[in-house]
C-alpha cells in the first residue's frame, strides 16, 4: 500500500508516492550538496527542479495517476547522479572518481550502492569503507556530534554519548570541545552521504558560518518545543 | 640486520606501484572514456550558443533534445549548470514564457557578448578542427 502525497514542484502540483517522494527529496538535497559554494545554486536547482517538474507532467499524461519510484529513478538516471553534474564549464580534470553519490534510490543501503557504483567507474583502490566524520542530523540529541562520531566508528552512540556527558561533568572541558565539534563538523545533508567515502566538498567559511545559524534556528525549535512537552507534562501531574 | 630491512622496503614499495599501477592510469584519467567525455564537455558551450545563435531562442528542454541528439550530452542534469553560468557571464539573457502543457519555460537568447563570445569560439573551433585533422590525418 501507498500514501500518495501531493508536492508542489516548480509551480506544479504533482501526486507522488510517498517514497518515491523520499527518493526525490533526497535526490534534490543531494543535488543542493553538491552545488554547494556555487553562484547561481538556486537558480541551478530552480531550472532542474522545472525539467523534473516537464517530465513528471509528461509522465502523468500517459495515464498514470501518481508518479512512482521507478519514474523517479528514470528521471534521477536522465538527469545524472548528484555529484556528476557539477563539473566545470572549464573542463576539469576531476575524473569520476567521486561517482559514489546518488544513484539507485535506496536510501538506506549507502554501502551496496556504493559497490553499483564502483562497478560503473572502476574498483575501489582499496576496499576501505572509511566515513567521513559528519554528524548525523537523523538521530541527534543536540547536535549530532556523538551520533555522527559514533556512526564513524560504528559503536553505539548511546556510549559516546555517556563519554562526553561524563567529560562535560568532570572537567567541564568536554563542553567546549562539543561545541567546536558541532561548529566545525559539517552536517550529513543526507543519508546517503553518511555512507560516502569521499563524498560531499570541502568546508569553507560560509560553510560554517550558514551552518551555525541553521544550527542555532533548530536548536531553538526544539527547544521550544520540548519546554512545551516538560510542561504539559507537568501539567498533567497536577 | 640494518641492510636487510632496508631491502625489504624497498622490495614492499616497489611491488606496491606495480600492484596499483593500471589504478594510477585510471585515475589520472588516461582511458578512452574519460578522455572522450572531456572532448565532449570542452565543446559544450560552444554547441549550445550554437543553438542559441542558430535559432535566436531556445528553452533548456529544446537545447537537450539537440545536444543528446548529437550525443553532446548523455546526463541532462549537466545542461543546467552550464547555462546558469553562461548566463552570469552575462553571455545569455532570457525571458520567461507560459507553456501550455508544462512548467513555464525559459527562452535563453544570446547578449551581444555573448554573440562575440560565440563567434571567437567558433573561429577558434574552425582553425582546430582543421589542425587536428591535418594532424591525425595518415602520411601517404
Amino acid at each position: 500500500m501507498q500514501r500518495i502525497i501531493q508536492i508542489n514542484i516548480a509551480g506544479r502540483i504533482i501526486p507522488i508516492e510517498e517514497d518515491a517522494y523520499i527518493v526525490l527529496k533526497d535526490y534534490l538535497n543531494a543535488l543542493e550538496s553538491s552545488f554547494a559554494g556555487e553562484d547561481g545554486r538556486e537558480e541551478i536547482i530552480q531550472d532542474i527542479e522545472n525539467r523534473i517538474a516537464e517530465l513528471f507532467t509528461i509522465r502523468l499524461q500517459t495515464g498514470s495517476p501518481a508518479i512512482d519510484r521507478s519514474d523517479v529513478q528514470k528521471v534521477i538516471d536522465t538527469l545524472g547522479p548528484a555529484s556528476e553534474l557539477h563539473g566545470n564549464a572549464s573542463g576539469n580534470t576531476n575524473n569520476a572518481n567521486t561517482g559514489n553519490s546518488y544513484q539507485r534510490g535506496n536510501t538506506y543501503s549507502g554501502y551496496s550502492s556504493q559497490q553499483q557504483n564502483y562497478q560503473r567507474n572502476q574498483p575501489p583502490p582499496f576496499n576501505y569503507t572509511h566515513d567521513r566524520l559528519l554528524r548525523n542530523p537523523y538521530d541527534k540529541m543536540i547536535g549530532g556530534v556523538c551520533s555522527g562520531i559514533a556512526h564513524y566508528f560504528g559503536i553505539d552512540p548511546m556510549i559516546i554519548r555517556l563519554l562526553a556527558v561524563i567529560s562535560f561533568l568532570t572537567f567541564g572541558v568536554g563542553f567546549v570541545a562539543y561545541i567546536i565539534a558541532w561548529i566545525v563538523i559539517p552536517a550529513a545533508r543526507t543519508r546517503e552521504e553518511l555512507y560516502n567515502t569521499n563524498g560531499g566538498n570541502p568546508v569553507t567559511f560560509h560553510d560554517i558560518t550558514r551552518n551555525v545559524g541553521e544550527e542555532l534556528t533548530d536548536l531553538k525549535r526544539r527547544g521550544e518545543a520540548m519546554s512545551r512537552e516538560l510542561r504539559d507534562f507537568f501539567s498533567k501531574k497536577k | 640486520m640494518k641492510f636487510v630491512k632496508f631491502q625489504q622496503t624497498r622490495y614492499y614499495a616497489l611491488h606496491n606501484t606495480i600492484f596499483y599501477l593500471p589504478l594510477f592510469c585510471k585515475r589520472s584519467g588516461m582511458n578512452v572514456d574519460n578522455t572522450e567525455s572531456q572532448m565532449r564537455k570542452g565543446l559544450l558551450e560552444l554547441c549550445i550558443l550554437g543553438i542559441i545563435q542558430r535559432q535566436k531562442e531556445a528553452y533548456p528542454s529544446d537545447i537537450l533534445e539537440q545536444l543528446k541528439g548529437a550525443k553532446l550530452v548523455v546526463l541532462e542534469g549537466t545542461l543546467y549548470p552550464l547555462l546558469t553560468r553562461l548566463k552570469n557571464a552575462g553571455m545569455l539573457g532570457y525571458r520567461w514564457e507560459e507553456s501550455v502543457s508544462g512548467p513555464p519555460r525559459k527562452y535563453f537568447t544570446l547578449t551581444e557578448t555573448g554573440a562575440k563570445f560565440y563567434e571567437q569560439l567558433r573561429t577558434t573551433w574552425d582553425e582546430l578542427s582543421q589542425a587536428v585533422n591535418n594532424l591525425t590525418v595518415p602520411l601517404l
